[in-house]
């Protein structure tokens, strides 16, 4: 329809008692006109009248085609559509008001979870032609997935012609001023790849030759120059402090562009310059490298990676064949998390749990709509008999559901913008203070798209339950329309039968998970890490630092004992070596740590067989300490001090272990178990030789008098010794609060998504069983009048409720036990739900459900058989 | 749309699908007419073979004053009565024209194969 056709349309409409009237009197001119030629042709007036009438035919159908004709009539139609649906919503304020806030909630739930998945993985990159991104990685003969060297990447850029442009990088965590910070060392053509531009002097750039630029210069993040610079626009051409090195900014990233992964980066520094900042000052081989390809236009992936593949194969066909490329893969990565089935697997139980809710919420809307359609039953049976069609029957409640739909669209939003702002507030406040340096959430921001999820949920949802009855109601012949009789299979009743058990169901699921994740907290604040953490503090400095900070350490008042381990405790997962007897082929997978003498005794872990390390033990030596899981494992009978192991290193060592340097060993002590992060529940531990002066990464100082004070005069002490010489110093507690709060936080979400379930169910059970007992007053007067007590009465009221909450109950636990199954085998330390748990959840939903049943089953009880029968 | 005087079915004419646009819009090619001008004028020029019937008749005005091809005017008629003049509009013009062309080929067409099948 045109424009100009549709306002004529709307002016038309606007005026239509006037059209209606002019077209009256153009067709009374017209009969008037054919009169008086009969006349003229020598009839009398009456019978001249009267002839022309007969030829004109009916007038009235002659108005009705004419006003089609117009195009006007469906709008006008439409238009009256709403009219009555208002004053049918004006007439049940209640209703109305029950069903938008129903869908409103629900909407503006999933609308917020649809906010994170969306910001995370569906919105693109912050760069040029993001869909052209890809992330590679090369397969070696024996299948494992390698990142690249810089050797190999600087011959790759010159090979292909399917790949338009090559970058590499790698991630690099630090103190930047005095807080945490993560960037990338990347080569030269990354920002001209990515097409970012600064917002201040200029990128990192210049060509990629045989050896990476290794200029000490630095290119800060938006982010990090507003927050640790205040935005200080002199900043370019300043020196900053990294691991103790002066490295020049040339530039300030513009704003919104943070780099290519989930957690945000804050610098990026040239890869040459990793040298300058490595431990020992020689400069280590540059491997390990992630590579960033933009595939040239029109060229497949599949195409590009085969091109790659062979340039790659040629490289390393010298070598040998665990270093010899097989494929190279190309994973798209348009997104902060790459879509792949992955991220999408990752996020399903989270979609699954809100679209739960929104299926219980339009469960409550159809029985809501489901009654209403059966107290309007009459009315469409009687406008069916008038003679309207089944179409406009069904256009009307269409306008009846969208009028419904659309206010639930915006109190939608509102609820989804005051869960996000809520939610991100939460996070902060809730999270161990420690953690919240660590902590950066990419901007949540409801956009279009995710308008568009909630605007399309809640309209489907309010017009596909709002037709149902709609639908049911015009298949009915006129007769039984009038008399309010249904057919057999989609009876109401069963259909609201089923309803009932399906949100019974869906809330015993969701509260089981929720009483699980409980559980499951108590369990592990309740579960002792084997470790001391409260009063240890972690530090972690470079290792060219090493004496000086030592030196401090040991002269600091607050520091009572110091020990060193090479993997951060708690913090990061331990290495895997498989271990065995000597000889023998059984192989007991086991983490392993770098730890001096002293760590055992300040960590807290007692030695219970043998002697603990000691400090002549001979560094990277023979001497072992081994949990009792390995113990038990390699020694089942015991009398495992004394034996030698066989340490068989799973891929060849990388230049940065020497777990090769010696094959076997021998246990000089058995430690009790700890539990380590990301690992089984009782993992095999072995504890090697070293000394504080060569462990890789930390320094554990038992702190005097209160662990935050301590850490706080550490902090001040060192940064006044070198600015940067320190990369991290936290609270062991930290890390175990850490470790526990995302169950915590997946335990609030549950319960209050849990309690949102549970109002619904019991909204949905009462409005159900009033409705039940008002239809059925008649039936139950006749039962009281025929001497039923009130007992009978309630038991088949209340009998009904309780087969369907039982069953719903039933359904629910057993998804709840499968779902929880399935969960925990895809994450660690997630374990299968527990009876406990579901009994729980069952025991609070069946009660619920019964108390909603209860107040209207009491009122059926005191039907008046008089009023009841004289009702009809 | 259009019959023939109803006197004799046999020589009733089925007309083609949008002949009745046709006729109006050329009828009212000149003056402005009000519709019983329009179907008394078309039935004395095709000398009351072509009768309008009235059903179709002010349906179709509507429907081409709604597409924009004609206008309508409340004026006085011969008699001193209020009627409602339709005029064709600068859009109508060109339609008139198009399909003036597509009726000349049409019966040039079915003539020719009338004379020479």
């Amino acid at each position: 329809m045109r424009w100009q056709s549709f306002a004529r349309r709307i002016r038309m409409l606007a005026r239509s008692r006037d059209a209606e009237h002019e077209l009256s009197e153009e067709l009374d001119f017209h009969l008037a006109m054919q009169a008086d030629k009969h006349v003229a042709a020598g009839l009398d007036a009456p019978a001249a009248e009267h002839r022309a009438r007969l030829e004109f035919g009916n007038v009235e159908l002659v108005k009705e085609d004419a006003r089609d004709a117009r195009g006007t009539r469906a709008i006008d139609e439409t238009l009256g559509d709403v009219r009555y649906a208002w004053r049918a919503i004006r007439r049940a304020p209640l209703f109305a008001l029950a069903v938008v806030t129903t869908i409103g909630i629900a909407v503006g739930l999933n609308a917020a979870a649809f906010t994170v998945f969306d910001a995370y993985v569906l919105r693109p990159l912050d760069v040029r032609d993001p869909s052209s991104l890809y992330i590679a990685a090369w397969v070696d003969r024996t299948g494992s997935v390698r990142n690249i060297a810089w050797t190999d990447y600087a011959s790759l850029r010159r090979a292909s012609a399917a790949v338009a442009d090559l970058a590499a990088l790698r991630s690099i965590a630090m103190r930047v001023r005095g807080g945490s910070a993560t960037g990338d060392a990347v080569s030269a053509s990354y920002f001209r790849l990515l097409g970012v531009m600064p917002a201040l002097g200029s990128m990192l750039g210049g060509a990629d030759g045989p050896t990476p630029d290794a200029s000490a210069t630095v290119v800060l993040s938006h982010a990090l120059w507003q927050s640790r610079f205040g935005g200080d626009s002199s900043v370019v051409g300043q020196h900053l402090l990294l691991r103790g090195r002066a490295f020049r900014i040339v530039g300030v990233a513009r704003a919104g562009f943070e780099g290519l992964f989930k957690k945000p980066r804050d610098f990026w520094i040239p890869l040459g310059a990793l040298a300058l900042l490595a431990d020992s000052g020689a400069s280590p081989a540059l491997d390990g490298l992630s590579l960033v390809a933009r595939l040239a236009p029109g060229e497949s992936q599949r195409e590009a990676a085969a091109a790659i593949g062979s340039a790659m194969r040629s490289l390393t066909v010298s070598r040998g064949a665990s270093d010899r490329a097989e494929r190279v893969m190309l994973l798209p990565h348009s997104s902060a998390i790459a879509p792949s089935v992955g991220a999408y697997a990752a996020y399903a139980p989270i979609a699954l749990t809100f679209g739960l809710v929104l299926l219980l919420a339009c469960a409550n809307v159809a029985n809501m709509l489901l009654a209403r359609g059966l107290s309007r039953q009459r009315e469409l049976g009687v406008r069916l008999a008038l003679g309207a069609t089944r179409v406009r029957l069904v256009r009307q409640l269409l306008v009846e559901s969208v009028m419904l739909g659309a206010p639930a669209i915006v109190l939608g939003f509102g609820v989804a913008w005051v869960i996000i702002v809520a939610g991100v507030r939460t996070l902060f406040a809730t999270l161990p203070p420690d953690l919240v340096a660590f902590v950066r959430l990419v901007p949540l921001v409801p956009d279009a798209r995710v308008f568009a999820y909630g605007a399309v949920a809640a309209l489907a949802s309010a017009v596909a339950f709002g037709l149902t009855p709609a639908l049911q109601s015009t298949r009915l012949s006129v007769v039984q329309a009038t008399r309010g009789e249904f057919a057999r299979l989609a009876s109401p009743a069963r259909v609201q039968g089923m309803l009932i058990v399906l949100q019974v169901a869906v809330a015993t699921l969701l509260l089981t998970s929720g009483s699980a994740l409980l559980r499951q907290t108590t369990r592990m604040t309740g579960v002792e890490t084997g470790l001391r953490v409260r009063d240890v503090v972690s530090v972690e400095s470079d290792r060219r630092w090493r004496a000086g900070v030592l030196r401090r350490l040991t002269a600091s008042p607050a520091v009572a004992a110091i020990a060193g381990a090479s993997v951060p405790v708690l913090d990061a997962n331990l290495p895997l070596v498989d271990v065995a007897r000597v000889g023998d082929t059984l192989e007991v997978p086991t983490q392993y740590n770098r730890v001096t003498a002293s760590y055992l005794d300040l960590v807290g872990v007692p030695i219970v067989a043998g002697r603990g390390l000691a400090s002549s033990d001979k560094l990277g030596g023979s001497a072992v300490v081994v949990s009792e899981a390995a113990a038990r494992r390699l020694w089942p009978r015991g009398g495992a001090v004394g034996q030698t192991l066989e340490l068989r290193p799973r891929a060849p060592a990388s230049a940065r272990d020497s777990l090769d340097r010696f094959r076997q060993a021998r246990v000089v002590g058995v430690a009790r178990d700890v539990v380590t992060p990301g690992g089984a529940s009782d993992p095999a531990v072995m504890y090697l030789p070293a000394s504080l002066q060569s462990v890789d990464c930390c320094l554990l100082v038992r702190a005097r008098g209160d662990a935050t004070q301590a850490q706080r005069s550490i902090t001040a002490d060192l940064d006044a010794f070198v600015p940067g010489a320190v990369e991290r110093i936290d609270r062991l507690d930290t890390f175990v609060a850490g470790a526990i709060y995302p169950y915590r936080a997946a335990y609030w979400i549950a319960l209050v998504l849990g309690s949102i379930a549970l109002a619904l169910t019991v909204a949905g059970v009462h409005g159900v069983i009033s409705y039940i007992v008002a239809q059925r007053s008649r039936e139950m007067g006749i039962r009281l009048a025929l001497g039923a007590t009130a007992r009978d009465v309630l038991e088949v009221v209340l009998g009904r409720t309780a087969r369907q909450a039982l069953v719903g109950v039933a359904i629910g636990a057993a998804l709840a036990m499968g779902a929880g199954r399935a969960i925990a085998s895809q994450i660690q330390q997630m374990p299968a739900l527990d009876l406990v748990a579901v009994l729980a959840a069952v025991v609070v939903v069946f009660m619920a459900c019964i108390a909603a049943a209860a107040g209207p089953s009491s009122r059926a009880t005191r039907t008046d058989p008089n009023v009841a029968l004289r009702h009809e | 749309l259009v019959s023939t005087t109803d006197t004799n079915p046999m020589t009733r004419l089925d007309l083609l699908q949008g002949t009745l646009d046709l006729l109006i819009l050329r009828t009212l090619a000149g003056d402005p007419r009000h519709g019983w001008a329009i179907s008394e004028r078309i039935q004395q020029l095709s000398q009351d073979v072509l009768q309008v019937n009235q059903g179709s008749l002010y349906p179709a005005l509507h429907r081409l004053e709604d597409q924009g091809w004609i206008a309508a005017e409340w004026g006085v008629s011969e008699l001193g009565r209020r009627a409602r003049f339709y005029h064709l509009t600068a859009a109508g013009r060109r339609q008139l024209a198009k399909e003036s062309d597509e009726w000349a080929r049409l019966t040039a067409a079915v003539g020719r194969v009338m004379r020479l099948a």
